[in-house]
């Protein structure tokens, strides 16, 4: 640039004219604009510094707080929900092997041990809806509350203590005894000539007799008479069935 | 390398976060060692422990219950309680033979009869047991 004195050649830099030796108001203000430039960028920079500083340990701290929350979380439940997981893994495998797994149901069905069967199911965590095995919906569940039956026909004879028994169970147990035929019988009817599980109602006709001959060998109750005894109230029923069972006291 | 004065000096806030860390850390820790127990737990139940006390109780009942539900669990005669889980099959089996017979189903009869059989044979020191489940089946009175 010129100097407005003289004309002559004169830096930015340069205070002073070379020339005529008069004050370069220009560079005075470039000086005075970069101190101040200079000034205000240290200040910038050593607030970035700090601040970066400072996130420089909040934010990765931060990150390690979460993360172990959530490893917490995810642990607690797994821990929660731990003793599915051998059923997970057993119904894993029946799924991925159906023909073994229904030749095994097959067997136990054409033995007639329904009871075998359900347990099976149950313990494989099979499931009979939407899957290989849902020609069995029907049949498993008839089975659940066959199975269900015979247990709590077992449960009404096969206990030394009757005395504790009547006192604080009998009750809870005949009603679920009942309960369990009601619910066979329900399924029964609702499985029964389903077009999908075709073949199979023989199992269905097989577990309805045996259900009804349970009722009949043990509690004197006629496949004529079970509608009426299912009506009665839950007092009713555990009444008679309490008469049966003290009997058979009696008698031993 | 020396520390940087924030290092010396940390804030109140980097404190605090130290202080959550130990917190959470622990905690995750303690929720680890659960998981691990619960998972161990899961793998390696003992499904006939639970017998023992039905057979004092004479509940055979509830034996039969867990034989069932527990009987694909492990080989039974692998566990410490082979006796108890054959009284269970036993009782079982004696009711189920005692049902069919008196219904007339003889195939289903003769089946349950030879697991009858086999369970007492497998019964060892706790036959007195089996023979509790025969005296509780003959007093059943069997209407025809």
């Amino acid at each position: 640039m010129k100097c407005r004195y003289c004309g002559g050649e004169v830096g930015l830099e340069q205070k002073y004219c070379p020339y005529c030796g008069k004050a370069n108001d220009q560079a005075v203000q470039h000086f005075s604009d970069m101190a101040s430039f200079r000034g205000r960028y240290a200040d910038t920079e050593a607030e970035v510094i700090r601040r970066s500083e400072r996130y420089a340990r909040i934010i990765p701290r931060t990150v390690i707080i979460v993360l172990l929350l959530v490893a917490a979380a995810a642990m607690y439940i797994i821990s929660e929900n731990a003793y599915g997981f051998p059923e997970l893994m057993r119904k894993k495998v029946a799924e991925r092997n159906p023909d073994a797994t229904m030749a095994t149901l097959e067997g136990y069905l054409e033995e007639g041990d329904y009871v075998s069967f359900a347990s099976y199911i149950s313990y494989n965590g099979i499931r009979t809806y939407g899957t290989a095995f849902d020609r069995y919906k029907h049949v498993y569940w008839c089975s659940e509350y066959y199975k269900d039956t015979v247990m709590r026909m077992e449960k009404l004879f096969l206990h030394t203590d009757r005395e504790d028994w009547i006192k604080y169970s009998a009750s809870d147990d005949i009603r679920m005894l009942c309960q369990s035929l009601e619910y066979f019988l329900e399924n029964y009817e609702r499985g029964y000539n389903d077009p999908d599980t075709e073949g199979y109602d023989r199992y269905l006709d097989d577990m309805k007799t045996r259900s009804l001959q349970l009722f009949n060998v043990y509690l004197g109750i006629d496949e004529s008479e079970i509608d009426d005894f299912l009506a009665m109230t839950d007092n009713r029923k555990a009444a008679f069935i309490e008469e049966v069972i003290l009997d058979a006291k009696n008698e031993s | 390398m020396r520390k940087t004065k924030a290092e010396r000096n940390p804030s109140k806030t980097v404190r605090l976060l130290n202080i959550v860390i130990i917190i959470v850390a622990t905690a995750a820790l303690i929720i680890m060692v659960k998981m691990i127990g619960e998972i161990r737990s899961a793998f390696n139940r003992d499904p006939y422990s639970s017998m023992e006390y039905s057979l004092q109780s004479g509940d055979y009942a509830d034996m039969v219950r867990t034989y069932y539900f527990r009987s694909y669990d492990v080989a039974p005669f692998e566990t410490a309680y082979a006796e108890e889980y054959n009284i269970a099959a036993y009782a079982d089996a004696a009711f189920r033979h005692q049902f069919f017979a008196a219904s007339g189903n003889t195939e289903m009869a003769q089946r349950f009869e030879a697991r009858m059989q086999k369970a007492r044979d497998g019964c060892g020191s706790l036959q007195v047991s089996a023979d509790d489940v025969d005296r509780l089946l003959e007093a059943i009175e069997l209407y025809p």
